[in-house]
């Protein structure tokens, strides 16, 4: 979600339209932003009844909003969101800097052939993106096993456990629990899984730069 | 010419949606920071009903605030100060100098790089215990200057250190300076666009840091901020919202000073670690 999200934005922004410069700037603010900070609003704004503005935002359209932090498939949904926006504006710039960097002629090239718009994003323009999309994928889901401040604050795990990552797991065994042998045991598994994800993402950069030259 | 004007006009909207969208919680983060509590749970209104700029004089009153507030500074300071001398020293030696071990060394300081902080929290937590650094601010400073932040600054001193070309040197060495005089005149200065976005990502990642003040820290007076939001609640555990949120703001203004300050520095930098 945040790939394709940050992904569009960043080939809108790429072509230099309207307050794509304005855009940037906001767009960044919640990654400069503490994960504490931006979890303690969207706690407030996620807040069940009305009384909460994400809520009331929404009974503006007469739509009656869900009690976010506290049933099940909504708590999900609402750290997904709170990453989302936090990490949207890194990803978003990471892409400009390879839209800016694609090769001109071959987009000319492929419009003097009379490839428009549709083909001209899915077979031009992704393939060259290719990657910097895998390189942003990877780093994105080591980022998101890391998420523990959102986690921590907007939900404790809950409910029923439905929210618990690798991370806040550990952190729950060893200093809630106490059980530092078994939590030892989950921070291993979780350096393996980084350390295999980093190692793909530098093998296939590897291959990828190869077939750009 | 009529297509382009509605053109102009969905990109229009497009921007004013996402601004919305993104503005959106620092909004109400200020909003209800000037709202008194029961005014928080009433309906939201977009405006604060009765500016109580007392939340902000609360808030240090309720909780030793400004203290937390300095500690962060001092860790922080001492942090970043730090983690930029000594990958400094690090990456030049990395980049010039030789000696033995020193792949095998450069291998480690990759591996520390990639380790995320969670990984190494539990024995970080016996080091620390062993050493009686439990909850002091020691290990909230040892750590951007040791840990992968440091790792990180050093990893991009080094790919700098690199590229400089080495007849600069040479030509200071025929001059007759001692390596030292080399590194602090000529190969300090040099660096210094590098070593001022280290230096601001080593700030904004020590000012942020939750987990490890989390685990380290115990006593009221050694909190540093994110530990100190969180502790706004009531008695019974519920958030007082109002001052939360107040904190809240104070707290992220000065990274938002930074942000707003060395816009362009601040994104070139993150951006850039993102691609190393």
């Amino acid at each position: 979600m945040n790939l394709i999200l940050s992904l569009l934005l960043a080939l809108y922004l790429g072509e230099g339209r309207l307050g794509s410069k304005f855009i940037r700037g906001i767009i960044f603010l919640p990654v400069v932003t503490s994960g504490v900070a931006w979890a303690i609003v969207w706690k407030y704004l996620l807040q069940g009844g009305d009384a909460g503005p994400v809520n009331w935002a929404l009974s503006l359209f007469g739509i009656t909003g869900p009690n976010w932090l506290f049933e099940k498939g909504w708590a999900m949904a609402s750290v997904i969101i709170n990453r989302v926006m936090k990490n949207l504006g890194m990803n978003v710039l990471i892409f400009m800097g390879a839209v800016l960097n694609m090769p001109g002629d071959v987009i000319e090239a492929a419009r003097i052939d009379g490839a428009k718009h549709f083909n001209l994003f899915f077979k031009i323009k992704l393939p060259l993106l290719m990657p910097t999309v895998m390189m942003v994928a990877i780093v994105t889901v080591i980022g998101s096993m890391r998420v523990f401040d959102t986690i921590k604050l907007m939900t404790d795990g809950g409910p029923e456990g439905s929210t618990m990552v690798m991370v806040y797991y550990i952190y729950h065994q060893a200093f809630r629990m106490f059980d530092t042998g078994f939590a030892s045991a989950l921070a291993v598994v979780l350096f393996a899984i980084v350390l295999v994800l980093t190692a793909v993402q530098w093998f296939s950069r590897k291959k990828v730069s190869y077939y750009e030259s | 010419m009529n297509h382009k004007i509605t053109n102009r006009l969905l990109s229009f909207l497009l921007v004013a949606l996402i601004t919305l969208l993104f503005v959106y919680p620092f909004w109400w983060m200020v909003v209800n920071s000037l709202n008194n509590s029961s005014e928080i749970f009433g309906t939201p209104k977009l405006l604060p009903t009765s500016w109580a700029f007392s939340n902000y004089h609360q808030i240090f009153v309720v909780q030793p605030f400004a203290r937390h507030y300095l500690n962060t500074l001092a860790v922080a300071l001492v942090g970043t100060v730090g983690n930029v001398l000594l990958s400094a020293l690090a990456g030049y030696a990395f980049a010039r100098m030789r000696f033995p071990l020193r792949n095998a060394a450069f291998m480690l300081l990759l591996t520390a790089l990639m380790m995320p902080i969670e990984v190494t929290i539990i024995p970080l937590f016996f080091q620390m215990r062993n050493w009686g650094a439990l909850d002091t601010l020691v290990p909230l400073m040892l750590l951007p200057i040791f840990g992968s932040q440091g790792a990180f600054s050093t990893f991009m001193l080094r790919q700098f250190y690199v590229t400089v070309p080495n007849e600069l040197e040479e030509a200071a060495r025929i001059d007759g300076l001692n390596p030292f005089r080399i590194f602090t005149k000529i190969m300090l200065p040099v660096a210094v666009p590098v070593l001022s976005s280290v230096a601001i990502l080593a700030f904004i990642s020590v000012w942020n840091t939750y987990l490890e003040p989390l685990v380290f820290i115990n006593s009221l007076k050694n909190f540093t901020l994110p530990l100190s939001l969180t502790n706004f609640n009531d008695t019974y555990g519920l958030p007082q919202w109002n001052l939360q949120l107040a904190a809240t703001t104070l707290s992220i203004l000065p990274i938002l000073l930074v942000y707003l300050i060395f816009q362009q520095k601040v994104t070139d930098a993150m951006v850039n670690s993102g691609l190393k």
